[in-house]
């Protein structure tokens, strides 16, 4: 095996809080009666975590589906050491070590939320740094699933944000509208969504003053002689500074849906019916924006088991679950560039479109490209199921369609093909693999 | 080179364009016909109207060719409409005929749009001809080496787009935001999204949107990219668009011989896979794969060592990859290709510049040579985009840095010659960029209405004004 996950990568997974069973060589073929349950388990790994595998299946089979959820609410953040950059010029440092962070098997619903974050409060290498967005992902990770006013008031400030949306070096008496408009169109209101043009300005006003130090490690500082010089008028009210501004908009009644619904699709995969998006909201706010509670509600709600809708694997779901299955710990972040989800590297400020823009032809070429290339160094199976077992690696339950075409595919033949090896590269093109 | 420039209406400078000593000596000289003419000396200061004379009187300010007496007066060896054919009259000078080609139908009509990445130096493309403070603001830049093309009174060709110059190009001047912006990303990010002062965003890209609406929703690919990455540009609702890195992208789905057993099974269940779908996304997805293997089918077996007279880079190969396609019938109408890796000259403009001219001159004259051949001259137009151009004026390390606004360069059924407002150097500074006298969204929704013949409106939202007289037909 040149290059598997170790059983000792995978009991990281007992390290985030979970109490699973230990693997062995004969576990991983045991079969849970109840082929419904396993497709649910299947179902909660790949919405609250990077995916399924056959390991995780197999090891959460002694708990229920509802079982799993709560014991991935309950399991701690990993404990994970920093990136270490070399020089200015190291683009690849950071986004090579979330990435890492992601794949690993222990990543779970709290990196999942970072991951979220990410793409609803974009900002991006490209207009800052790679170093500036590890220091706004802290953010994210502290406030992942803690109190969303906390969260905001920092990403307002923070200074990938301020260079991403113009918010550095904004004054009073010429401000730059494009964070106001952002933080009310996308992060926290929804476009047209209870606001209007002049509140876009006046909150824009208020904003004004912050600017980014770079002669002193990129400190944010305010500049009283920029910043707005008395209050302005807003949703009514009136406000006079960054802060005011957010929480302003953190008790516009349009805030709390705004969030229930984004991490509802972000979750389920769809979006909330809306009495569904209502009373989620209603949960959110009577927790006092607290996300906790609405992260526990969305998950509980009876259709997260009750109706799952199948969606396409996002790209970054789908290159973490290849080189899971293919089980290689040593492939390079750099492919998300060409299959369009690069992380710290959104597309514009509403971050990555979802489900349908997943399925592509350029998508289709890219994957083709990347199962067959990266095959070649994977561990082959040690089963006298070849199919069987290479599936159960991908974490997928093949259709008979599927089944047929993957034992076709396999034929065997003399030892010089290694027929398992086409096996290999076309279980990531599999219908089960895409879309889950 | 390399002594940082001070604006000064001071003595003028050596001309950089001297005139070999032998007053008898005869120049080789360019049309825009590609006509190869001897000129001698005392032509050629005429042609260049009060060019060196007046540098030589101290004057420091060259006549500029508009309204200057040696361009546009009757004395003058050029032609000065850009139409006017000058097909081997008196004067040793043509300038660049209208366009002999007709157009295909709108609904057969393609695009080739090129784009410069890095920030592409318009100026240098199509130089402005005795334009002194032009000249004055490039000491070492404003004449590069060889022979240049000329256009029309005021403007020619680089020297080394010699292949470009014989098809009868069109340039497009002053093309750009009119509120601009310097950095890279967020201009690279306004022309991708067709949003020239940023205040519409859009989620979809400029050519994505112009191919949901010309291209067939059913093809396998109506628009598409040859760069790295999903390029934004391609974002679309409806048609399918797509970017390759390289045209190796299709090898993995399509011509595996008997032999090659691994990837032939690899296609076969491929092929297979989802064929009894019933869920909506395993279906959507299912529509898709048939058409990545019906475009893997169409461009078929790449033969990597044989380049056609292209050059081996991103923009031949992506030239052949577009040639093909365009002729095999798969419903593509739009290819973009970024022509990467140089244009952002901040030093060393002086020699980086020719090579780039070389290669897409090199690549273009192939294309068209195969577009002749296809008998598709007709249908294609070759357009480039670039997210700005750079400072007038040269900077302390021989190069120049970003700028405003920028020539663009038209190929195909064209008329040929100069069109749009011309840049005006006064008042400008050596740090400045042009500023723009047109704003690039009336760019493109000019090719969508007057090239496509569909609204401004389906590419740019409220439409645009577009640009009359720059297509032939």
């Amino acid at each position: 095996m040149k290059a598997g996950f170790t059983t000792g990568s995978w009991s990281l997974v007992h390290g985030a809080g979970m109490s699973l069973l230990t693997l062995s060589s004969g576990r991983r073929r045991v079969r849970a009666a109840a082929m419904a349950d396993d497709d649910l388990r299947r179902h909660v790994l790949n919405r609250l975590t990077f995916g399924a595998t056959g390991e995780a299946v197999d090891a959460a089979a002694v708990l229920s589906p509802g079982d799993l959820v709560e014991a991935l609410l309950d399991a701690s953040p990993r404990d994970l050491g920093m990136p270490v950059m070399h020089g200015d010029d190291d683009w690849s440092t950071v986004p090579q070590w979330w990435f890492d962070v992601m794949r690993h098997p222990g990543a779970g619903l709290h990196e999942r939320m970072v991951w979220f974050w990410h793409g609803h409060l974009t900002s991006s290498m490209d207009t800052s740094s790679p170093a500036l967005m590890f220091r706004q992902q802290v953010i994210f990770r502290r406030h992942a699933a803690g109190s969303f006013r906390d969260l905001l008031q920092e990403v307002t400030v923070d200074p990938a944000m301020l260079f991403w949306l113009n918010g550095a070096w904004s004054t009073a008496d010429n401000p730059n509208e494009n964070y106001a408009r952002e933080l009310m169109e996308l992060f926290a209101l929804g476009r047209n969504n209870g606001y209007t043009e002049d509140d876009v300005h006046q909150a824009a006003v208020a904003l004004s003053g912050w600017w980014v130090d770079g002669d002193h490690d990129d400190r944010v500082e305010f500049d009283p002689e920029r910043g707005p010089r008395h209050t302005v008028p807003l949703f009514g009210g009136r406000v006079g500074s960054a802060a005011e501004v957010i929480d302003a908009v953190c008790d516009h009644p349009a805030c709390a849906p705004h969030i229930a619904g984004a991490l509802y699709r972000a979750l389920h995969g769809v979006d909330p019916a809306d009495d569904v998006r209502a009373e989620l909201a209603a949960v959110f706010a009577d927790g006092g924006l607290q996300l906790r509670p609405l992260l526990e509600a969305t998950v509980r709600h009876p259709t997260f088991l009750g109706n799952p809708q199948p969606r396409p694997r996002s790209h970054l779901e789908w290159y973490i679950a290849l080189c899971r299955f293919l089980r290689r710990d040593d492939v390079d972040v750099w492919p998300l560039y060409s299959l369009g989800q690069m992380p710290f590297s959104p597309p514009n400020v509403a971050g990555w479109p979802g489900n349908d823009r997943w399925l592509s032809v350029g998508a289709e070429l890219t994957k083709a490209q990347l199962a067959f290339d990266l095959m070649w160094d994977a561990a082959p199976p040690d089963s006298d199921d070849v199919v069987g077992e290479l599936c159960w690696r991908a974490g997928i339950s093949p259709g008979p369609a599927t089944r047929a075409a993957l034992d076709e595919a396999y034929v065997t033949g003399p030892d010089e093909w290694e027929p398992y090896r086409s096996v290999m590269a076309l279980i990531p093109l599999t219908p089960e693999f895409n879309i889950i | 080179m390399g002594t940082r420039f001070e604006p000064t209406d001071g003595p003028a400078r050596p001309d950089p364009f001297a005139l070999p000593p032998d007053p008898g000596s005869a120049v080789a000289f360019h049309t825009a016909r590609g006509v190869t003419r001897g000129v001698n000396r005392r032509e050629l200061l005429k042609w260049f109207s009060a060019g060196a004379g007046a540098a030589a009187v101290g004057g420091g300010a060259w006549l500029a060719g508009r309204g200057g007496e040696g361009a546009s007066g009757g004395s003058s060896p050029m032609g000065t409409a850009p139409g006017g054919a000058d097909g081997g009259g008196d004067g040793p000078m043509a300038t660049a005929p209208r366009s002999m080609q007709v157009p295909a139908a709108p609904a057969d009509r393609l695009l080739v749009m090129i784009e410069l990445a890095g920030g592409n130096d318009g100026l240098s493309m199509a130089a402005p001809l005795g334009d002194g403070r032009y000249r004055d603001l490039r000491p070492s830049l404003a004449e590069p080496e060889g022979d240049p093309f000329v256009l029309d009174a005021a403007t020619a060709l680089h020297p080394r787009l010699a292949r470009v110059a014989t098809r009868g190009p069109a340039v497009l001047q002053g093309v750009g935001s009119l509120q601009p912006d310097y950095s890279h990303f967020e201009m690279q990010v306004r022309w991708w999204e067709g949003s020239p002062d940023a205040s519409r965003v859009y989620d979809t890209g400029v050519l994505g949107r112009l191919a949901d609406a010309v291209g067939d929703p059913d093809a396998p690919v109506v628009a598409l990219s040859v760069s790295d990455g999903a390029h934004p540009i391609m974002f679309s609702r409806t048609a399918s668009t797509l970017t390759v890195p390289d045209v190796g992208a299709t090898w993995y789905l399509t011509g595996a011989n008997s032999d090659d057993v691994l990837r032939q099974r690899f296609q076969r269940a491929y092929r297979a896979f989802g064929a009894d779908a019933a869920e909506p996304y395993t279906a959507r997805r299912r529509e898709v794969m048939e058409r990545t293997v019906r475009l893997a089918e169409a461009v078929g077996e790449w033969d990597d060592d044989d380049h056609g007279g292209y050059r081996d880079d991103r923009l031949g190969n992506g030239l052949r990859m577009a040639l093909r396609l365009f002729d095999r019938g798969v419903g593509l109408r739009i290819v973009h290709i970024t022509m990467d890796g140089g244009f952002d000259t901040h030093d060393g403009h002086g020699w980086k510049y020719p090579e780039l001219m070389s290669a897409l001159d090199d690549n273009l004259g192939a294309f068209f040579d195969d577009l002749d051949a296809a008998g598709m001259a007709d249908k294609v137009l070759v357009a480039t985009m670039s997210e700005f151009g750079r400072t007038v004026g040269e900077n302390g390390s021989g190069g120049l840095d970003h700028g405003a606004a920028a020539s663009m360069l038209l190929l195909g059924p064209v008329m040929a010659g100069v069109h749009g407002e011309a840049p005006s150097f006064a008042g400008l500074s050596a740090e400045d960029g042009l500023p723009a006298t047109l704003s690039f969204d009336h760019y493109f929704g000019t090719i969508a209405e007057r090239w496509f013949g569909v609204p401004s409106s389906e590419v740019i939202d409220g439409g645009t004004e577009v640009i009359d007289g720059l297509f032939a037909g």
